[in-house]
């Protein structure tokens, strides 16, 4: 029998990707009957994709509040294996049925009250906000149990409020910030990731028609007409930035992803990797949360935009090939810093316009010409 | 009925019971006593069973059925005391603590046949202690730890005061199991679904079965939690025999308890089921049996195995109660064949299988497959091990059920050996007999000897009792079933020495 459930804790003390897992229709959602440290750690069966041996493989992505699918392999109801997640269209606000003196009481889960209700996210802001509180240390109802929920959201990963490269840092006197480009939510507003969520957007399409499109679980890259979501909308910001300082760059090729065929993998703290099947549009993707991105497109075009500095070291020989022109705009000064010979086999003309001194300095200077001419 | 001062002095009839009321009262309030219309009453007592049920049938005029509304949810009270030959209290009669005094649940009504003028009807009223339904209806979605003993009686308590039960009327004996660091987050069990589960883990590591516990309720006490060891210690002072008794014995000549001469004392009927069955004993693991057990932290999958002669008998400590096997243990299991006796009666004999060589597995059973997580709720780093370095259970951190030892290897032989060797016997009514006591049973034998001579002594341990009340005689019978557990001698050093006559010490 396969029973459904939320994942409420991941930090595992052994690290091997064991979480504590509320059951449906075996765990009660009343805390002070069973809070979160109360519950016991269920393994997570990984695809046969995974080695699961000797630290090859892969970790699983579970977090604080996702649903999960799995089965109990002890009669007794202790040992809990997470088969699976659970995707779907989350609804706002979960009811939650309990009994106070005989009466049936209908409790809406909100993001005020989700940590004092079981089957959500148990994370709270502050240390001492665990105090007293079953989740915390000798809870009331469990005197006994010394431990409790020892982390708060601080230690956890959260996408970034805002990203805004600096595209020029030729006049920073001082080396930029990384909050210069980055902007993480405070601690103080910082809140759970509510789940479930409800988030209905509209958006035209092709046609110029109105739709309705509810988020999923689903990664929010996978499907069209989610262009208002925040993290989708920053990276389109990004890319319009990037068009201002290169000329050629409005002309890229577009992205149009398609629920189903973007392959998407987005992280907690903001990374995303796509594989776009989207026909016509297929790309290959993968971005930091910083802003740090590849990406190959459906023509076979490949931008690269690296926010700081970039580093390349290449052990052996290099060669470039490249067919058509080369473009290469620095805003700040560029030194070639040569151990060999230095050459140029140039089959047109070489123009060198300099605004300031030119200044060329060797022991032998030797230039062969049929005519050479000075000052003309 | 004759009035108790009456009775005094005359003579007892066995098994002499007074049914002071059966009054039958439904939801509304409406009560109707019904003694006199009862002809038969059963009450059913088992070591394997939560609660105390019945049936009683009725011969009745009224229309009880008709008046009363009875649909399955009325309330029935008994109360029943027997005569015990005493000239103290109220003459004669078991003083009120012993007496059977009860409230049930009417649950069925079945057999109902009208007679042929329509005058009267006929029916059996199916009647049960009413906890069962609270036990089956509450659901306990909790943490809940300590030692399994305590988890049960705490919620025991909890369900009953609920319910206004009277503290008193709890529990009359309660064993402390071992250890005491379990924890289990409660699956949305019933209470009945958790006594199933703490009478099977919970255990004592000084316990002879280690897990042998069991929950009962009792007819005339109530309920207990007992390990195996503390039935064996809670032997019923009283013997019983199958001599002839005369039946007119008065007040003044023997006492009723007395043994071979008392009324109450006498065997009325008995049937030996049976003495063994190893092929059973085989599959359900009475004397060995394994458990594979994985570890899916560490990867690893461990082999209990369970041995009854190394794990019990030969372990078997001072205070334990003496015990030795049912069947040849630690000798080779070998099968025979023998050649024709000649005149002389002499033959040969030659070894036609030889099964298990070290004998210890005269019978064997494979446990159920377990998987095991040691600190399924630690936040420590390192998985706890429930054992110390010298393989001794540990009482370190909150530990989910053990599978790591034989103590379910243990349980599961010591239930099933109450299955090898069985006996029923019919006794007069009396208010001193539950299930999970040792009786003293001599019952007839065709060359009986001394007690030292024989291998089995006249010890049972009760296992079920049907109380049988005719309330329009006055009378009752209990009917056991009882199991031998253990043998008086060692079966391979036992030699019987066939002594034909009768000893007359032991009457």
């Amino acid at each position: 029998m396969f029973y459904y459930g939320v994942v409420e804790d991941r930090l595992d003390p052994l690290q091997v990707g064991r979480v504590r897992v509320r059951v449906f229709d075996v765990h009660t959602h009343q805390k002070d009957h069973i809070a979160t440290p109360d519950l016991p750690w269920s393994m997570v069966m990984m695809p046969t994709t995974v080695p699961g041996l000797g630290g090859f493989g892969q970790s699983h992505s579970l977090l604080e509040g996702t649903h999960v699918v799995g089965i109990f392999t002890d009669q007794e109801k202790q040992q809990f294996v997470v088969l699976g997640v659970n995707q779907g269209i989350a609804s706002a606000g979960s009811l939650v049925t309990e009994e106070v003196n005989g009466n049936s009481k209908r409790i809406i889960v909100t993001q005020s009250n989700q940590h004092e209700i079981g089957f959500s996210d148990p994370r709270r802001r502050f240390l001492d906000s665990y105090n007293g509180k079953p989740d915390g240390k000798n809870p009331k109802h469990f005197p006994q149990r010394t431990f409790g929920l020892e982390k708060t959201l601080e230690y956890y990963p959260a996408t970034p409020l805002s990203i805004s490269p600096v595209y020029d840092q030729t006049n920073n006197e001082e080396q930029i910030r990384f909050s210069d480009y980055i902007q993480e939510e405070p601690q103080l507003n910082k809140e759970t990731p509510y789940y479930p969520k409800e988030k209905t957007f509209y958006f035209e399409d092709a046609d110029g028609k109105r739709q309705k499109q509810s988020v999923s679980d689903i990664s929010k890259f996978s499907g069209v007409g989610q262009e208002n979501f925040l993290h989708f909308h920053y990276l389109r910001g990004l890319r319009r930035d990037l068009s201002d300082h290169l000329e050629d760059f409005a002309k890229r090729p577009t992205y149009a992803p398609r629920y189903p065929f973007n392959k998407a993998t987005y992280t907690e703290s903001g990374h995303l990797f796509e594989l776009d099947d989207t026909p016509k549009k297929e790309r290959v993707s993968l971005q930091h949360r910083s802003g740090t991105y590849f990406e190959y497109h459906a023509d076979g075009d490949a931008d690269t935009r690296v926010v700081k500095d970039n580093y390349t070291a290449i052990c052996g020989n290099d060669t470039l090939y490249v067919g058509g022109k080369v473009k290469i705009k620095v805003l700040g000064d560029a030194t070639l810093d040569v151990g060999g010979d230095l050459k140029a086999d140039v089959a047109g003309k070489t123009t060198i316009d300099g605004t300031d001194d030119i200044t060329v300095t060797a022991p032998v200077i030797s230039m062969n010409g049929t005519t050479i001419k000075l000052n003309s | 009925m004759e009035s108790e001062t009456a009775l005094t002095g005359k003579s007892l009839q066995q098994g002499e019971l007074i049914v002071d009321q059966i009054t039958l009262i439904n939801p509304e309030g409406a009560a109707l006593e019904i003694t006199a219309l009862v002809s038969n009453i059963r009450f059913f007592e088992s070591i394997e069973k939560y609660f105390i049920s019945g049936r009683l049938t009725l011969v009745d005029s009224l229309d009880i059925l008709k008046l009363l509304k009875v649909v399955g949810q009325e309330s029935i009270t008994i109360q029943i005391r027997a005569r015990d030959d005493s000239t103290d209290g109220d003459g004669h009669y078991s003083k009120n603590e012993n007496q059977i005094d009860k409230a049930f649940r009417v649950y069925a009504v079945s057999d109902e046949k009208t007679t042929e003028n329509q005058n009267t009807k006929s029916y059996v009223l199916h009647f049960i202690d009413h906890k069962y339904y609270l036990a089956n209806q509450i659901r306990l979605s909790k943490t809940m730890y300590g030692s399994y003993s305590k988890i049960l009686l705490q919620e025991w308590k909890d369900l009953l005061f609920k319910n206004k039960e009277e503290p008193k009327n709890l529990t009359d004996y309660w064993d402390e199991s071992y250890p005491y660091n379990r924890q289990l987050v409660c699956p949305d069990w019933t209470l009945s679904q958790l006594i199933d589960f703490c009478k099977i883990h919970a255990g004592y590591y000084d316990d002879a079965f280690s897990n042998g516990f069991f929950f009962y309720g009792t007819l005339f006490g109530n309920h207990r939690f007992i390990s195996f060891d503390s039935m064996l210690r809670n032997l019923i002072p009283v013997k019983f025999d199958t001599r002839p008794r005369n039946i007119t014995i008065g007040t003044d000549s023997s006492h009723i308890d007395a043994p071979f001469t008392g009324l109450n004392t006498q065997i009325l009927k008995y049937e030996r089921v049976q003495r063994a069955n190893t092929v059973k004993a085989m599959f359900d693991g009475t004397y060995a049996s394994n458990q594979n057990v994985y570890d899916y932290v560490k990867k690893g999958m461990y082999v209990v195995r369970f041995e009854a002669k190394k794990d019990i008998y030969d372990n078997l400590k001072e205070h334990h109660k003496k015990m030795f096997p049912l069947i040849r243990l630690g000798v080779p299991d070998i099968a025979m064949k023998t050649t024709a006796m000649d005149e002389e009666g002499n033959y040969d004999v030659s070894v036609y299988e030889y099964t298990q060589p070290d004998g210890a597995l005269a019978a064997e059973a494979k446990g159920t497959f377990k998987t095991y997580n040691a600190n399924l709720f630690s936040p420590n780093d390192d998985p706890i091990t429930p054992f110390d370095e010298e393989g001794e259970l540990t009482n370190l951190g909150w530990q989910p059920p053990m599978y790591r030892d034989d103590s379910l290897l243990r349980r599961n032989a010591l239930t099933s050996l109450l299955d090898q060797y069985r006996i029923k016997v019919t006794i007069p009514f009396r208010p001193d007999i539950s299930v999970g006591s040792m009786i003293s049973l001599n019952l007839p034998d065709i060359h009986p000897g001394t007690s030292s001579k024989r291998l089995a002594n006249d010890e049972y341990l009760i296992t079920k009792a049907t109380y049988d009340i005719r309330p329009n005689q006055n009378i009752g019978f209990i009917h056991l079933v009882c199991s031998k557990v253990s043998y008086d001698n060692d079966i391979t050093t036992f030699i019987p020495e066939m002594n034909f006559t009768e000893d007359t010490e032991s009457i």
